[in-house]
Formats: C-alpha cells, structure tokens, sequence
C-alpha cells in the first residue's frame, strides 16, 4: 500500500496544515529543518491507519490516499476515522497489527537500542525455535562444559608423578650405590693387606730408629763428669736452704745485739740504772695525791655554798628593809603575828561583805500598792472564769422573742387574732428574760472591779486573750513587788551587824599597834603586811646560820690539804725530784717519776733477754755450717766448691734423660725386634740401615690403606640404607597416589568428555531443528545482515537473545558489545523481516526511517541505503526516508546511483526551499585492483594480504590463502560481495546468494572444501601448541601484578602471544624484578588454561597428515595436501620457534614457494 | 603326577585403586594389594606340594622397585625354595632388572632367558619331566618378536613356553609376537604373560595369557590367579585356575526395565549380589573384596534417579557375602534407553525425534550418515581430550567405537532429560 497524498488539516503542533501529494511509489527523501514537520507525517499516518483510541488528540483532521489495487482514502475527523476505497465508504483494508508499528516508523533512537518491542520480538522468535524444548538449560545442566573442571586433579596428579619419581630416583640412586659394594668390598680387602704392610713397615723403621737412638743416648752419656749417680738433683736447693739458714742466723745475731745495746742506752738514760723508788711508794704518794685532789674540790664546793648563804641572807635583809640589823624573833613570836594577821583578816572581809550588801538595796514597795495589785489580779481572773455564759442565755431570749414576734405578724395577716396576740406575747417574754440576765452577770462585775481599782494597766479590749496576758503580767508583777518588800525588812539587820563589826576592827587596831612594838614592824602594816615580815625576819636567820657553818668547814679541808702536799713534797725530793708545792706540779712530777722507774726495768729485763738469745743463736749457726760441709761431701766435693756443685746439678737431668732414653731405646729395639721376629728380611734391611726404601714403601701401604675408614663407611651406609629402603613403602604409596589422582582426573575427563558429546548432540540436533524450524523472521533477519555486513557478521538467537556472530573470529557478541553501527544494521535488519512476517495477509505500509542513518558512517549508510533501494525495487515497498540534512540527498544518490524523489518540505508547507547543499562530495572509493596478469605474490603483496596466522581464529584467514589459483574469483569475492575471509566466504556459501556469489557450482564446493581444509589444517597446527595469550589471560593469572602486567604483556606480545616462549622469556629475567617463584605460578597457569601444552606440535607432515584424516570425508586428497602446502608455505610461527619471525616472513615469499 | 603352578602378571609393589577407605586403611598394608595375592599363592603351593611355579613376567611393578616389591617376591620365592618347589621365571617389560637381580641373589629362582636369549630347561623333580623355554625382556622395550620363526628344539616331557609378551599386536613395543608364530613354535603349549585378562585356558588348548593373579582395576574384572597345570604320562593332564586373589571386579549390568520406584533397583541390586556371591564364594578362595561397577540398563525412565541413588553408595561396602566377601559399588553407570522406541521418537521433528535419529544411526555405525557423525562427534572429543588439562593422562584412544560409546550414552541421557522437560518420559 503506497501513500500518495497526505492532508494535514489540523495536527497539534502543525499550523496551518499541508499537503503533500507528490509522492514517489519508491523511495522517498523529506528534506527539511528540524521541527518542519518531518515526524508529523508519521504521526498523522498513524492516525489514519490506526485504530482510534482514547488518548488521541481530538483535534484532528487528517486525511490520506493510498494506492493498493485501488485508491483508499482514510479521512480522520476527531476520533472518526472513516475509509473509503474508490470513492465508496469501505472497511479499512486489512492492516498490521498496532503493535508491530514500530518496525514500520524507525528511528535513531529506537534503531540503536532495543526497546521492549524488540524484546517481545525476541521473546517470538525463541519460542518458535526452542521447539517448547529448554536446549540452554540442558547445556547449562548435566552438559554443561567446565572449563576448570579438573584443573586440581591435574596438578595433583602432577605432583603425585613427581613424588614417584622421586622415590624411584632415590631407589635408582640407591641400587647404583649398591652395585658399588663388590668393588667397595675389594678396595676394603686390599686397604686393610696394605694397613698390614704398613704397619710392619712402621715397625721396621722404628725399629731402625731405635737402634740408632740407642748409639745416640750412649754416646751423650759420655760427656758427663763422673760421679753423676751420686747426685739426687736437690742438692743445689739443700744447700741454698742451709746457706739461708746460716745467713738468717747470723742476721739474726747482729739484731739481738743492737736489742741490747739499745736497752743497755735506755736504762742509762732514766738516771735510775742503780736503784729506783719502790713501787709501794709510789703508789702511796698518788694515794696522797689523790685525797689531796678531793679535798681541793671540796672547798670549792663550799666556796659556792657561802656564796648563795651570803647572797640569801642580802635579800632577806633588803626585804626587811632594816637598815640596821633586822630583829631576832622567837618561834612564839612568829606565831603570835601570824595568827592576828589571820584574825584582822578575816573581820576586815567580813565587814565588806555586809557593807556591801546595805549598798545594794533598793526603796521596797508600799502594802497598798501590793494589796492593790493583787485585787486587780483577783478580779481579771473572776472576769476569765464568767465570760461566754451570759451572751448564750442573751441569745435564747433574742430567740423567744423573734418567734413570739413572728407569731405575732403571720396571725395578723389571716387575721387570726388570737394567735396574734399569742405571739406577741411570747415576745415580750422573751425580751425581758434578756434584760434579766444581762443586769445579773458576775464577768461585768468582775470588769467593773477591776476598773474601779484605777490601775494604769488595763486591757485595750474585753477579750479572754488580752485579759490572760493582763493577769499574767499584773501577777509576775505582783510577786517581784513582795520580794523587794521582804528585802527592804532584811536591810537594817545588817546595818547593825555592820556597826557591830567596826568596833570589833576598832579593837583589833590596838593589839596591832602593841604587837608591832614588840616584834620591830611598823604599827601600819596591814595584816598581809604583817605575814610577809614574819616570813623574812626567818628567811635571814636560815642564811646566816648556813653561811657560818660553810666558812668552818673550808677552813678545816684547807688546812688538811697543805699537809699531805707537803709529804709528797718531800718524797720527790728524796729522788731529786723538784718540784711546786701545788696538787698540779707534784702530781706531774710524781708521773715522771714513776715513768722513769718502769723505762728503767723495761730496760734491764731487755738487756737480760738479748744475751740468752745471743747464745742460742751462736749455737745454730754452728750447726749449720756443719751440714753445709757434709753436702758438698756428699757430691764428691770439698767445702766450697759451689760452682761445681751447680754445673753437676745442671746437668743432672740430662743425664737421666739419657740415661733414660738409652733404656727405653733398648726396650724398643728388643720389642721391635720381637715383632719381626717372622719378617727376618725386614730386620736385615734394617740391620743395612735401608731407611728411604723402608720409609717409601711404607709411605705408600699407608696410603692405601688410608681409604679403609671411608670405604667401611661407605658400605655400611648402603648396606643400612638398603636395609631400610622400601619399608615404608614409599614407591607402592607414591605409584598408589598416581593411580588415584590419574583416576580421579580420568573421571573428570570423562565427565567433561561426556558434556562434550553432549554439546555435541546438542549442537547437531539444534542445528537441524533451526535449519529446518527457523522462523521465516529469523532466516530473512540473517540474511539482510548478511548483506548489510557483507558476510562478516550473521545474527543468532540464543539464551542471550540476540546476538552477533563475528564471523572471522567466530566468536558470538552480545547487542550491547557491538559498535552502534553493527548494532543498528543488525535491529534494522530484523525489524524488516519482521515487517515481512506482518504483511502476512496484510496490506504492506510505507516504510519510514526518520534520520535513521544521520549519525552512520559512509560505509554502514551506503549498506543500508542499498538495502533500502533493493528493498523498494524487489519488495515494491514504500521508503520514505526523513533527514534534516538536505546533502544526504547527493550521498544517496552517490552510494545507490539512484537520486530518490524529494520532497522538500520547507517549499511545501512555506513554498521557501531548504537552504542545506544540495550536493554531497563522496570520496571516490579506490577499485579493488584487478589481478591482471599479476602473479599472486605480486597480487597478494598489491592487496597487503597478510601472512597465515594459525593462531587466530580460522575464520579471520583471508581469502587469498584459498583462492590464489583463481585470482578473478577472489576479485570478484572482494570487489563485488566484499567478502575478504574465510568466515565471510563460508557464510556466503551458505546464504541465499551463493549461487549469485559463485555461480559456478563446482567453484562453490571447491572454496567450501578449501575453507573445510583451512579450518582442518588450522586445528592441526594447534596441536600441542597452547592458546595464545594476552593481557586478559596475563590478568586473571593473577601471577602477574599491576607493576608488571605492562611489561609482561608487551613480552607476550613480542613473542606472539606463545606462551611457552613467554615464560622462557621470563626465566630469562627479561623483566627485571619479577622472580622465579612468579614464572613459575605463572607457568603453571598458563599450562592449567591451555596456553602451554604439554603435547608435542605436529610437523608440516603431521600436520598434513591429520588435516587428510579430517577433512578427507569431504575434500579430495589432493585438493587438501594442496591447500595445506599452501597454508604452511605462508604460515607465522611465533617469534623465537620458527626459522624466520612473523616480521621476516612476508606474503610474497610464500606466494614464491608456492 | 607332576603339578606346576603357573603364575602371570603379579605387579608387586602396587596397590589397587578405586577402593573405599574402609577396605584399604592407611599404610595398605597387605590387604588387596598383589603382594597378598603373591602371599596367597605362595601359601597355596606350598599347601598343595606343586613341583614347581613358573612366573611369566611383570612379576615386579617398578624395573626400579628393588626395596619393595622385590621384597615381596625375594621372600615368596625364598619361602617356596623351603618347601623343596623350584621357581622359574621369565623377566617382562616392567621386571627385566629385578628378575635377574632374584637370580643372582636367589639359587632357588633361575631365569630363563637372560638377555633376550632364549634358554631351556628341563625339570624332573617327580620322575615326570617337563621342558620349558623362555625367553627374558633384555630392555623396557623390544619391537621385534622374540619367536622371529624360531623352531624350538624339544626336551623331554611336555615343552611349554614361557613368554612375557604382546600377542597379536605388531606395533606394540612389547615383544610383539603373532599367534601364528606361537602355533609354529612347535611347544606344547605357551605360557603367557603381559596382558591381565586371563584366557580361557585348558589341558585341551594350554596356550594363552596366564593373567594377572589379582584384578588391580574395574577394567580387570573376573576371576584372577594362578594356573596349576598337572602333567602325568608325559601329556598334559589339566590345567585349571585357582582363583585366589583377594581383589575381585565384578560388572554388574541392573536393568531397570519395569520398575516403578528407583529404590526398587537397590533391593534389585541386592538379590543379584546374593546371586552372585554364592558364585564366588564357591571359587577357590573367596576374595575378601569385590568391587561393583554397576551398569543401569533397560528401557526406563529412572535411569538418571536411580544412578543418582547409587552414585550415593559409590566407594562404600553395601554387602557382605556368605563366605566374608565385602562388596563395594566402585561405580554406576546408566545406560538406559528411554520407554518410547527411538524409532518412534525418530518420526517426530522436534529435538527428541532429531536426537533419537542419531542414537538409532549409532546402531548402525557402519553407515555412511553414522561414520560421519562419529567423525565430527570425534573432531569435538579429541579437541576435549586434547585440553591440556587431560595431558597427564596417558593416550585414550577415541576410535569410532570409543566416539559412538560417548555419543550413545551421552545422547540417551540426553534424550530422557529432553523427554523429562516435556513429561514424556514416564509414558
């Protein structure tokens, strides 16, 4: 159904309206500037060909004509919308879906994400594929391939391998060792023969060195003086011992007499050397001296004694005041004083007492007062005891007589008279008896007493409180005024006791005057006076009777004093001592004295005991100058002959040295000799003296037997290692562990190979059922992208929902990984064959792709653009493609060779033309150069074919490889179908268009048997060589940090991603820094992952040989060898493995060798 | 009567694997391994006064294993030279130093055929002679048959050949030798050892493997032990297996056809072992192991249940026979066909249908349609087995019939779990 007019007579946002009627039945470009109305045209078509809904605006007024076997017109009025066909109102002619308008009206937007329509789509287009069969979760379920599935088994079984072979080594080692122990036994016997001969030799030649040590000895025994026996060797130390002795004696000698002289001097020099004083006499004059000492103290003591006695008697008299000699008073006396001074004492306080008191005395109240006040007393508290009562009875008259008045009133008004009367007189009662009581009350009597008694005091108001406090007061007051009245009368009592006691002191004064001329004190004197005097006069007599006593006592010590000074006096100077008579001078000359007298027989006894001693040492020294002659008699020599002595001496040790070594040399030569008794050869060669030829052999027997130790040693560790080897089983354990771990890994192999074959199944039966349930949709949908990626990319649904299958890497892409342009071409692709599945039955409309392609590259537009063209030309459908940009017009009809009718809608709804160019410069793409008459080397280096990598995917291979005997095919393939790899090739083989592609049948089965070939050999070559690696498989190594991922990655790269040649690489510290341990975590990583195989690589002969067992089910023999020749001649081997580099290698080359 | 007992592979020094915990503690001291095979063997013929026992190689795992294995054996052939029993021997491919090695150290043991030469020998230790020739491995491998045509000059008495070696196998880097070669020989019999499955051995025909004297892995199944063989008259008399290893396999095929529950197929499992342990039990001398691997057959449903429910009881004792026997389930695997006939399944067009066409061309692989799913099913295999994960393990084969096996059993469980989705598999 073509649009061939649109009316827009009212469309929110379009004002005024437009038509546009000149429309083309292909493509059509609306040109115009944004917000022209470009989108309005889609909008208002969807209006018209749409079922009304709610939500429309109701200002619409639209009105279309289609062209589909006739004319249609759909006019939309509001939410009328009514069609006619010719003319003639009709129904609507069958329509897609609502739902599927997106697939119609495309843009950008929706073009580069999926929306929740395409998932709907998706959503379609799994159920019809999955046949109502979960093929994913059985995939992912008890088929589900684990690619670490077994990694742990494999490192143990590893690990377990190389136990073994370590026990196995150890037992290898073992049983070598073991070998060794004949020929080990063998050296043992002819170590221990040659320890025997050299043990013999030895003796020998000892043997021979005792001999000649025998010559030697007697010989030096020789030169020694005769009489060497009679020596013991101590005779040197004897006599130094004796001549010690003697010496000491003689010193000794030479001390005691100086000792004597000295006492001798001594003795001299005490002047007492005839006679000393008696030691009696001595004694008895320090006696003497002595008492005399102890007298001179005690008149010292004394003389401090008088000195208070006098110093007493002075204070006495100086109280007394006397001038002369104070008064001698008797005992009687004294106590006379005393007791008057007590008595006038005690009168005198007396009378001041009472003195005192009269002074005190105030003026006593009158009686009347008091009477007075105690009658107002009597009448407050008569007053308390009556009031309250005669107010209740004044109240209970009040009462009868307000009743009687009332009475009275009631009765006069209902005109009672009698009870008025009645009333009033119960009133009157009432009143009286009040009066009554008033005049009769004993509390107003008791007021009116009180206020007629005229006292100042009286309460300010009748009331029970004030009137307690009166009463209160008025009798505390009361009672004070009866107390100063008794005092009053008390009061001239003591004025006569007073008058009384002054006549007593009156007396008193005449005794005092008479005892005061009799005792010597002044008649004035008080009585304490009188006391103080008494006590003075006795304190003088005490000190001078003390004093009197002292001055006899001193008197009598110092005369004795001077005698006994005197008799020690004269003792000294019978020993011509002089000296001071004073105690000090006699008792020093006395000391000196005695002094002198123990020097002198100190001195005597010295000199006594210096000639004993002198005797007794005169006798040793005798002694010993006798011994010292017997010892040199005893060496053989006369008195004196001292050098000799220690030359002899010296030289005794030496001699029994000699002496000593003659013997034992004797001994040895007879044990030697002994010993050789059975080698009589051995002791005539020593008997000729034959000691370097002795020494020779000798030299070497012992070095032969001097391996004995070792070798003994040697075979017992053997013997003892193989003893104990292989009791614990070690190997048994170790080749155990291996058949378990082998086992175990076996089992995950089996699993996994199990998984495979049913991925395997799995692959096979979903191919199958795709191939023959595939949805019309998905089949179109892959094979526009196809043709819109030239064969480099086909679309897959699976699990995933969409995706894209790169088909050089031969690797699936989710949506979201594809660049915006694929991922465009790839929704476009499917929402058009959806719109083909719509028509089904249907009309087919328009198809709009609002700036679809604005943001496209020139590449991807021109693909979609031709695919838009073909669409309209083989579909016949309607395009109308909207572009803000007036030049895509000129690219268009650049890229299609087409100009598509234009629309401009600024001219139709302005009738100004839009200002954009009108012309678009494409730059001219550079032909695809013809191979004519170039050889394929020349043509492959013209195309910069590059080199085979058999370590890419198979499918990025380019075509050249297989194609290189039919240069225009591949011309062809490149130029016309833009077809440049393996991948896309196979995928053009199997589209629609191959036969268009490669029309040549035989040429068809021939590049696909060569691709089969390619894919066969490819595999073959990976054979025993591990999965390149990269950065991503360097990171999730995690053996590789962040420091030197870098470094590592660009080594990896170097070395074409070959993994071995990596690690070889860095064992050889390429990277500085990243160790041993790391290369090797990494190593096994990479070998756990498959980037390092374990296998051998198969040569070009292998390699062959397993593609011919691959590929022969479908290629002949001779084609595959063909292919594979080819192949190896350009293939890449990684850098460092191959004879040349990838850089060495160039296409040209290969294309030589071929 | 002259009774000799032969013995074949013996593999001192190794111990079974794929054996529960409770039956091989830790150390494996005696137990299952083959030095109490050897030990029950010894025992036997000193028991029995056979003549002689004649070794056919492989005696010793390791060529290395002079400390542990040969301990073994040194003190087996020690015991039997006490009790008055000559012991001959051959040396094979994994024993070409340690037999030597028994022969110096040994007077009682002598070895036939040192360096590759062959050597004969003849023994009369009951007035009955018997010649015997052997030839002994020089090296680990040799690639050339140690017959090469030879005629073999006879002795008196029967001549029997005592060969460790590779029957029927020309490529084989095992002393390859062809049957025909044995037949021209000109020996009353041949003695063989190298490959562990016994053959079917009798007085009638004495030619063939002696097999291994105890099973070491599921792959050794049935009976194991030495041969005695009796000579009287100057002819063979018998010769008869004495089943004494005292490690057994035992494949165990349950088939699941008509069972409702999966538990059923223990209770099935069960009744076939009583069976079967009265059958053993009834041997020479029951083993003291036996290891299951049960296969699930039939058309069933429960295939994947049921082998779930065994997996559980794998690597346990589930059994004790009559005669002390344990018997543990050392795998199941199910190999069950679903209810529906794949032919029927074949005539639909949905994935099922699609995959019981496959299955049923695998029953017929010699067409062209099923060698060349095996061929791409093979491709997709070897690249698996290829992984460098699997490298450690030694080459597997993946011929056509390996290929097929792994698609037929994947593609049966394949095809009950597609039927399980839909429901249909309990139809």
């Amino acid at each position: 159904m073509k649009l061939t007019r649109l009316d827009i007579e009212q469309l929110p946002g379009i004002r005024p309206g437009f038509t546009i009627s000149d429309l083309a039945a292909g493509v059509n470009m609306v040109t115009g500037p944004n917000a022209i109305g470009k989108s309005s045209l889609i909008r208002a078509l969807g209006y018209l060909v749409g079922e009304p809904t709610p939500a429309d605006p109701a200002a619409l007024s639209l009105a279309a004509d289609f062209e589909n076997g006739g004319r249609w017109t759909a006019t939309r009025t509001g939410r009328a919308l009514e069609w006619r066909r010719d003319g003639q109102v009709a129904p609507p002619p069958p329509l897609p879906e609502h739902a599927a308008r997106h697939c119609y009206w495309l843009t950008m937007e929706n073009l580069v994400q999926p929306g929740e329509d395409d998932a709907e789509l998706v959503e379609r287009l799994r159920q019809a594929l999955a046949g109502g069969y979960n093929l994913p979760a059985l995939r992912d379920g008890p088929f589900a391939l684990r690619p670490r599935l077994g990694g742990r088994e494999r490192s143990e079984l590893l690990q377990a391998q190389r136990e073994r072979r370590e026990v196995a080594a150890s037992y290898q080692a073992l049983q070598r060792r073991e070998q060794r122990l004949p020929e080990l036994e063998r050296r043992e016997r002819q170590a221990r023969r040659a320890g025997a001969r050299a043990e013999r030799l030895d003796k020998a030649l000892a043997l021979l060195d005792a001999i000649g040590g025998c010559a030697e000895a007697e010989a030096a025994l020789e030169s020694f003086p005769p009489d060497m026996d009679r020596l013991h060797g101590n005779e040197l130390a004897r006599l130094g011992k004796l001549e010690e002795a003697r010496d000491g004696l003689a010193a000794r000698i030479e001390q005691t007499r100086r000792r004597r002289d000295d006492a001798e001097a001594r003795l001299a020099q005490t002047g007492l050397a005839e006679a000393r004083p008696p030691e009696t006499e001595l004694a008895a004059r320090h006696d003497t001296l002595a008492a005399i000492g102890h007298r001179l103290e005690l008149i010292a003591d004394r003389r401090a004694g008088l000195d208070q006695a006098r110093a007493e008697e002075g204070l006495a008299l100086q109280a007394l005041g006397a001038g002369g000699q104070p008064p001698r008073l008797e005992p009687a006396q004294v106590s006379r004083a005393e007791a008057f001074a007590r008595r006038l004492k005690q009168k005198q306080t007396a009378r001041d007492d009472v003195a005192a008191r009269l002074d005190a005395d105030d003026a006593a109240p009158a009686e009347a007062t008091i009477e007075r006040h105690g009658r107002a007393v009597q009448a407050l508290l008569e007053w308390l005891a009556h009031s309250g009562r005669a107010g209740r009875r004044d109240r209970r008259g009040a009462l009868l007589a307000g009743i009687g008045g009332l009475i009275a009133i009631v009765a006069s008004l209902v005109a009672r008279g009698w009870l008025a009367a009645g009333g009033a007189a119960l009133a009157l009662a009432g009143a009286a008896w009040s009066l009554l009581r008033m005049r009769t009350d004993p509390a107003q009597q008791a007021r009116r007493d009180f206020e007629r008694l005229g006292l100042q005091d009286a309460p300010e108001h009748w009331s029970r409180a004030a009137v307690t406090e009166l009463a209160d007061a008025l009798q505390a007051r009361l009672a004070e005024m009866r107390l100063a009245r008794q005092r009053a009368l008390a009061a001239a009592e003591d004025r006569k006791r007073l008058e009384r006691m002054d006549a007593e002191l009156a007396g008193l004064e005449g005794e005092r005057e008479t005892l005061a001329r009799e005792l010597g004190f002044q008649p004035t004197l008080t009585a304490a006076a009188i006391d103080g005097f008494v006590r003075h006069v006795q304190a003088r007599e005490r000190a001078a009777a003390r004093r009197q006593a002292l001055e006899d006592e001193i008197r009598r010590l110092e005369g004795q004093a001077a005698g006994a000074i005197d008799e020690v006096h004269g003792f000294l100077s019978r020993w011509g001592v002089s000296a001071e008579k004073d105690h000090a001078s006699l008792a020093a000359a006395l000391s000196d004295l005695e002094h002198r007298a123990r020097e002198a027989a100190e001195a005597r006894d010295a000199v006594a005991a210096a000639g004993r001693e002198l005797e007794r040492l005169d006798q040793d020294l005798a002694a010993r100058e006798r011994e010292i002659a017997e010892l040199y008699a005893e060496a053989g020599l006369g008195a004196g002959q001292r050098r000799s002595l220690e030359e002899r001496v010296d030289r005794l040790e030496g001699y029994r040295d000699q002496r000593q070594r003659l013997r034992d040399r004797r001994g040895t030569e007879r044990e030697h000799r002994r010993a050789l008794q059975d080698a009589r050869e051995l002791i005539e060669r020593v008997e000729r003296g034959e000691r370097e030829a002795l020494e020779q052999e000798r030299d070497r027997a012992r070095e032969e037997a001097g391996e004995l130790e070792d070798l003994i040693r040697e075979q017992s560790g053997i013997r003892a290692a193989a003893k104990a080897a292989g009791t614990d089983r070690a190997l048994e354990r170790a080749m155990a562990e291996v058949d378990r771990t082998r086992s175990a890994l076996a089992d995950r192999m089996h699993e996994q190979l199990f998984a495979e074959a049913g991925q395997f199944l799995l692959d096979q039966v979903e191919g199958e059922h795709r191939a023959e349930h595939e949805p019309e949709v998905l089949r179109e949908a892959r094979e526009r992208f196809r043709r819109f990626t030239h064969h480099a990319w086909d679309v897959e649904l699976t699990g995933q929902g969409l995706v894209a299958r790169d088909l050089e890497q031969d690797t699936a892409r989710p949506l979201d990984t594809l660049s915006s342009g694929t991922r465009m071409q790839l929704l476009l692709a499917v929402r058009l064959a959806w719109t083909r599945r719509l028509e089904q039955g249907a009309v087919a409309l328009p198809l709009f792709l609002d700036e679809a392609l604005t943001t496209s590259d020139e590449r991807r537009f021109a693909a979609v653009a031709t695919s838009l063209v073909d669409l309209a030309r083989e579909e016949g459908r309607q395009v109308f493609y909207l572009s803000a940009r007036r030049s895509e017009l000129a690219l268009w009809e650049a890229i299609t060779g087409e100009r598509p009718h234009h629309v401009d809608l600024a001219r139709v709804r302005f009738g100004e033309p839009g200002t954009d160019a009108d012309s678009y410069a494409v730059a001219a793409e550079e032909p695809l150069p013809e191979p004519e008459g170039r050889t394929p080397a020349a043509y492959a280096a013209k195309l910069g074919v590059p080199p085979v990598a058999p370590a890419r995917p198979a499918g990025s291979l380019h075509l050249f490889h297989l194609l290189r005997d039919d240069l225009p095919l591949l011309h062809r393939l490149m130029q016309d179908w833009n077809v440049r790899t393996l991948g896309q090739a196979e995928l053009l083989l199997a589209s629609d268009v191959a036969g268009k592609a490669v029309p040549d049948e035989s040429a068809r089965a021939r590049l696909a048997g060569r691709c089969r070939t390619a894919r066969a050999w490819t595999e073959a070559w990976r054979h025993g060589r591990g999965r390149p690696v990269d950065r991503i498989a360097l990171e999730q190594s995690g053996a590789v940090t962040d420091k030197f991922i870098d470094q590592v990655t660009a080594l990896a790269e170097s070395c074409n991603g070959d993994a071995e040649r990596t690690i070889e690489r860095l064992a050889d510290r390429v990277v500085s820094g990243f160790g041993p341990k790391k290369t090797a975590e990494l190593r096994e990583y990479l070998e756990e992952q498959g980037h390092i195989s374990r296998e051998d690589s198969l040569d070009a002969e292998g390699r062959e040989r397993r593609t011919l067992l691959d590929a022969a089910r479908d290629v002949p023999a001779a084609e595959i060898r063909k292919v594979a020749r080819w192949l190896e001649a350009s293939a890449t081997e990684p850098a460092g493995r191959g004879d040349r580099t990838a850089s060495e290698r160039t296409i040209n080359s290969a294309q030589n060798q071929a | 009567m002259l009774k000799i007992l032969c013995v074949g592979d013996i593999h001192l020094g190794r111990r079974p694997s794929r054996i529960p915990s409770e039956l091989a503690p830790p150390g494996g001291e005696r137990g299952l391994t083959p030095a109490a095979a050897w030990e029950r063997t010894v025992e036997a013929a000193c028991r029995a006064g056979v003549d002689a026992v004649l070794l056919a190689g492989d005696v010793v795992e390791g060529e290395d294993d002079f400390y542990e294995g040969y301990r073994h054996l040194d003190r087996g052939v020690r015991q039997l030279a006490k009790a008055g029993i000559e012991v001959l021997g051959v040396a094979g491919n994994h024993d070409f130093r340690v037999l030597p090695r028994l022969a110096s150290e040994v007077e009682s043991f002598r070895l036939l055929g040192a360096g590759g030469e062959w050597e004969r020998v003849t023994l009369q230790p009951a007035g009955e002679p018997v010649t015997v020739h052997g030839w002994s491995f020089p090296e680990r491998q040799v690639r050339r048959s140690p017959l090469g045509g030879r005629q073999f000059e006879r002795g008196d008495g029967p001549n029997l050949g005592l060969l460790h070696c590779d029957r029927g196998q020309p490529d084989s880097p095992y002393a390859p030798v062809a049957p025909a070669e044995l037949e021209r020989a000109g020996l009353d019999g041949w003695l063989l050892g190298h490959v562990h499955a016994p053959d079917d051995l009798a007085a009638g025909h004495p030619s063939g493997y002696l097999g291994c004297i105890s099973g070491m892995d599921p792959g050794e199944p049935g009976d194991h032990g030495p041969w005695l063989l009796s000579i009287e008259g100057g002819r063979i008399r018998s010769l008869e297996q004495w089943v004494l290893a005292p490690l057994r396999w035992e494949p165990l095929e349950l088939d699941l056809s008509g069972l409702a529950e999966a538990e059923d197929a223990r209770r099935q499992l069960l009744e076939r072992l009583r069976e079967r342990d009265a059958e053993i039990a009834a041997k020479t001398a029951p083993p003291e192991a036996v290891g299951l691997r049960v296969r699930l057959v039939g058309r069933s449903a429960l295939g994947p249940e049921v082998q779930r429910l065994l997996q559980q009881d794998e690597q346990a004792v589930i059994f004790d026979g009559a005669a002390g026997s344990r018997y543990f389930v050392e795998r199941c695997l199910s190999d069950t066909r679903p209810v529906v006939s794949l032919e029927d399944l074949a005539r639909r067009s949905d994935p099922p249908g699609l995959l019981a066409r496959r299955l049923l061309l695998l029953e017929h692989p010699q067409q062209e349609a099923a060698r060349r799913l095996i061929a791409d099913g093979r491709r997709r295999l070897e690249a698996q087995r290829h992984d460098s994960r699997w490298q450690p393990l030694p080459p597997e084969p993946l011929d056509d019939a390996a290929v097929a096996d792994w698609l037929r059993r994947a593609g049966a469980r394949l095809l009950q779990e597609m039927l399980a989705q839909q429901g249909e598999a309990t139809e």
